[in-house]
């Protein structure tokens, strides 16, 4: 490293890629000098900056003016992970997309995947409970798991089970008689019928609870009787031991490494028990401890991730008005990830199964080009910031510039290596006058699309 | 930065009360809906249309449907029986546009000269295109750029009476008019909140008793109109959802008692008003199924079961998103009710009253036109 980096701007990379979806160095120094506690705080409570108004993306992409397809509210939900003033909602929105999740490709109606999508955006940063409650009373997961067949005289546990097994304590702490009168509790738990689609396209649905078709007779749950409904249930679920540990767990798993810390995770649980089971109280303890701040790229990139920080650092999709973004949104499923279209009720298997052979190849050409093209709004910034009062510049001191832009990367010596043998200089690159610089952008373009084939910004 | 809007009030418009007939309004009829949402023998995203002397309406889509499959770009005549003709495509290079590859990929708008020749705006590719109803593809005028003549995102289109073709640009915030083959003749407009400036205006319409021009000035949420010159002459409407509020307004036309149609696209609804600004009444969709729609659902056993299982079947009438709105010579009024894949066609039953037949303006005090 021949550049000197303040240990502040490096943390703060480390934050935004993690609590944010990157950002560059220009953006980074600012945040640094506001300080940690400062944007923690902000990151913390984005409901002090209020959503900006998407009428222009709305606008100009007008070909989905009625979200008849679930990749335009993904689009658009990629446009916000690029530039939302709010990035933390996004990305635990994302998190919680993955555990609670729900597929386009059942649910089949995008003004429901939105709502769904809303939810998770809505309260993913509040309390568990509640969180637990809004989900079961939204029209996409009823559907999604069958809830609407959940009836006094006919039970379906689809929902029960999952609600226990994939949504809150994991399997191993409750049994099939919990399932079962979990199930029973939320009979009448339904979703309004909703227009079929044909012949003037999809409409929303609502929830409904039928008092009918609840089984109102006592239940026994996990060593608790009552006439229990659903919300009983769910006040019951948070309160358990498992829940606090698998609630800390996803957050670990998301925010800090692939590779879990028993020790970090009982200290998020035992955040979640004091704190009444809310999430915001856990991530700042998290954003706080060692164990975060430690952990520099040790978390593989999930494919929306990766698009998203390549997006913000070329420049792109700033602009509702920009062409392109769904095709661009749906890159991320050649690298094994739809958005709002997960595989199953499991979500995806995440960390290093994001990389295989065939999604790696995408994920590199995807960020190399984006990143190697010298015209792109945000190549052409930071080329800018690199070239910015010398008149020369180092080959080595050109690698460290360029990592620094994106986000205040660092690479390990033998990384390193390989890139200057394939960049092939010899020596000091010219960029003084105007004459220099066209070749100088195209050089650093392609050293800008050269990092992306590295371990480091495969992961966050 | 936008500037805060000016508080310096408007003369009354218009100045001559005489200048437009008053007519006796007694109310709309629905009349009909066509389209549905199919690819073919569909209305794809319809998101403006003209009505040809014949009567059919060439419905001009921007379909979101298959992409790189439907073409985004499309003409597609239909008349008031829902029977379709051929679909318009652009050619270009003697061949059809190749779907997800498309240079004329954005259509925003659309007018119909004397002659039936169409055009459209696109918004991407920054020009004016023209085709005839017969499919061909006349070719198309314009270049990026914010000067003179030039384009970025040009929206809103509508010929006056000498069939020069106005343009208005979302993100030049003006408005510009060229002769039918594109050769630039005036403009005017800047970006603002202020009396006569303009945020991201959308549809244009020329009054066709004094050849005023009107813009649904979109992000302003109102509509202002303008004499030929560029002069400021009023404001309609105001932001909100109220009575005769609007918001993020799309589309603008002008009915032959001068009475204004707006398309309150934010709203969900289309409101009149007549030509002092006054708002007269609003339209929020009275759809039905149509013949074909109904033939097609018929054939669907499960799709009959789920509808005969919704609590709320009114919401399938009202208009979703409507992006604009047109008046034919008959009296009937045309709304693209863009979100439900439809055109909803009303019977406006005003008549003209005669001197005699009404009080002089000049003996009831005006009203206060917000």
């Amino acid at each position: 490293m021949t550049i000197a980096v303040s240990a502040d701007v490096s943390l703060m990379g480390h934050l935004m890629r993690r609590a944010a979806f990157g950002a560059q160095a220009a953006e980074l120094e600012i945040l640094a000098a506001r300080g940690y506690d400062s944007v923690v705080d902000e990151l913390l409570h984005p409901e002090r900056i209020p959503r900006p108004d998407e009428d222009l993306l709305e606008r100009y992409h007008i070909e989905h003016s009625d979200e008849e397809q679930g990749k335009w509210t993904g689009a658009r939900w990629m446009f916000r992970m690029v530039n939302s003033p709010r990035p933390l909602e996004e990305k635990l929105a994302l998190m919680w997309h993955d555990v609670f999740a729900v597929g386009f490709s059942k649910v089949v109606n995008n003004p429901m995947m939105r709502s769904y999508y809303d939810m998770l955006r809505d309260h993913g940063l509040g309390n568990f409970g509640d969180m637990l409650k809004q989900l079961s009373r939204n029209p996409s997961m009823i559907y999604w798991l069958d809830q609407q067949m959940n009836h006094a005289d006919a039970v379906n546990e689809n929902y029960g089970r999952e609600l226990l097994e994939l949504f809150s304590m994991g399997r191993g702490n409750y049994t099939e008689d919990d399932v079962k009168a979990c199930a029973r509790a939320f009979t009448g738990w339904t979703e309004s019928q909703t227009i079929p689609r044909y012949p003037n396209g999809f409409y929303d649905s609502k929830f409904v609870y039928l008092e009918e078709d609840h089984d109102h007779s006592e239940k026994t749950f996990l060593g608790e009787t009552g006439n229990f409904n659903g919300d009983d249930i769910i006040d019951i679920i948070v309160r358990q031991p498992a829940t606090a540990r698998f609630v800390a767990a996803e957050i670990y798993d998301f925010f800090v490494s692939d590779d879990p810390d028993p020790q970090a995770i009982d200290t998020l649980a035992q955040v979640y028990v004091d704190s009444g089971h809310e999430i915001r109280e856990m991530l700042k303890v998290l954003l706080y401890s060692d164990f975060f701040k430690e952990a520099r790229f040790q978390r593989v990139k999930s494919p929306a991730e990766l698009v998203a920080s390549t997006l913000r650092f070329a420049g792109e999709h700033r602009d509702p008005y920009d062409f392109g973004l769904v095709p661009t949104t749906q890159k991320t499923i050649l690298m094994g990830q739809q958005i709002l279209n997960p595989p199953t009720v499991e979500g995806w298997h995440t960390g290093r199964e994001w990389i295989d052979s065939s999604f790696l190849i995408e994920r590199v050409n995807f960020a190399a080009e984006r990143l190697g093209n010298p015209d792109a709004n945000g190549v052409s910034e930071m080329t800018d910031r690199i070239a910015e009062g010398k008149d020369s510049i180092a080959p080595d001191d050109l690698l460290d510039a360029c990592l620094y832009e994106l986000g205040s990367m660092e690479l390990e010596d033998d990384t390193r290596h390989i890139l200057m043998e394939e960049l092939g200089l010899t020596g000091d690159v010219r960029c003084e006058l105007e004459a220099d610089m066209v070749d100088f952008r195209n050089l650093v373009a392609r050293l800008f699309g050269l990092i992306p084939a590295t371990r480091e910004y495969q992961m966050a | 930065m936008k500037v805060a809007a000016t508080q310096i009030p408007l003369p009354s418009y218009p100045a001559n009360r005489n200048e437009y007939p008053t007519p006796f309004r007694f109310g709309h009829r629905f009349e009909t809906s066509v389209g549905q949402r199919l690819a073919s023998e569909g209305l794809m995203i319809p998101i403006d249309l003209v009505i040809a002397t014949d009567g059919m309406m060439y419905v001009l889509c921007r379909s979101a449907a298959a992409p790189g499959i439907v073409p985004r770009n499309r003409f597609v005549p239909v008349d008031l029986d829902d029977e379709y003709g051929e679909e318009i495509i652009p050619i270009i290079d003697g061949k059809p546009q190749e779907p997800g590859k498309e240079f004329l990929s954005s259509p925003v708008m659309c007018a119909m000269d004397s002659e039936g020749t169409l055009f459209s705006t696109d918004e991407q590719a920054n020009v004016v295109s023209m085709f005839k109803t017969t499919g061909e593809t006349i070719g198309w005028w314009g270049e990026t750029g914010d000067g003179p003549g030039q384009f970025n995102a040009p929206a809103g289109i509508a010929l006056d009476a000498d069939e020069n073709v106005w343009v208005s640009e979302s993100r030049n915030h003006r408005l510009q008019k060229f002769t039918r083959d594109g050769r630039y003749i005036s403009g005017w407009g800047e970006f603002g909140a202020g009396l006569g400036q303009l945020d991201h205006p959308w549809g244009i319409a020329i009054d066709p008793i004094n050849g005023t021009v009107l813009v649904a000035d979109w992000r302003n949420d109102r509509v202002q109109r303008f004499s030929p010159e560029g002069e400021i002459l009023q404001i309609i409407g105001r932001p909100g959802s109220g009575e005769g509020e609007l918001k993020r307004p799309s589309g603008v036309t002008v009915d032959k008692h001068g009475d204004v149609y707006v398309a309150d696209r934010g709203n969900n609804r289309v409101l009149l008003f007549n030509p002092r600004g006054m708002f007269i009444e609003s339209f929020r969709g009275d759809a039905h199924i149509t013949e074909k729609g109904y033939r097609k659902l018929l054939a669907n056993p499960d799709a009959l079961r789920f509808r005969d299982n919704v609590i709320n079947l009114d919401v399938e009438k009202r208009f979703v998103a409507p992006n604009a709105v047109k008046v034919d010579a008959n009296g009937l009024v045309y709304i693209a009710d863009t979100g439900r894949y439809r055109i909803q066609v009303y019977r406006n039953r005003a008549v003209a009253l005669s001197p005699d037949q009404i009080d002089p303006p000049e003996m009831h005090p005006d009203p206060v036109v917000y």
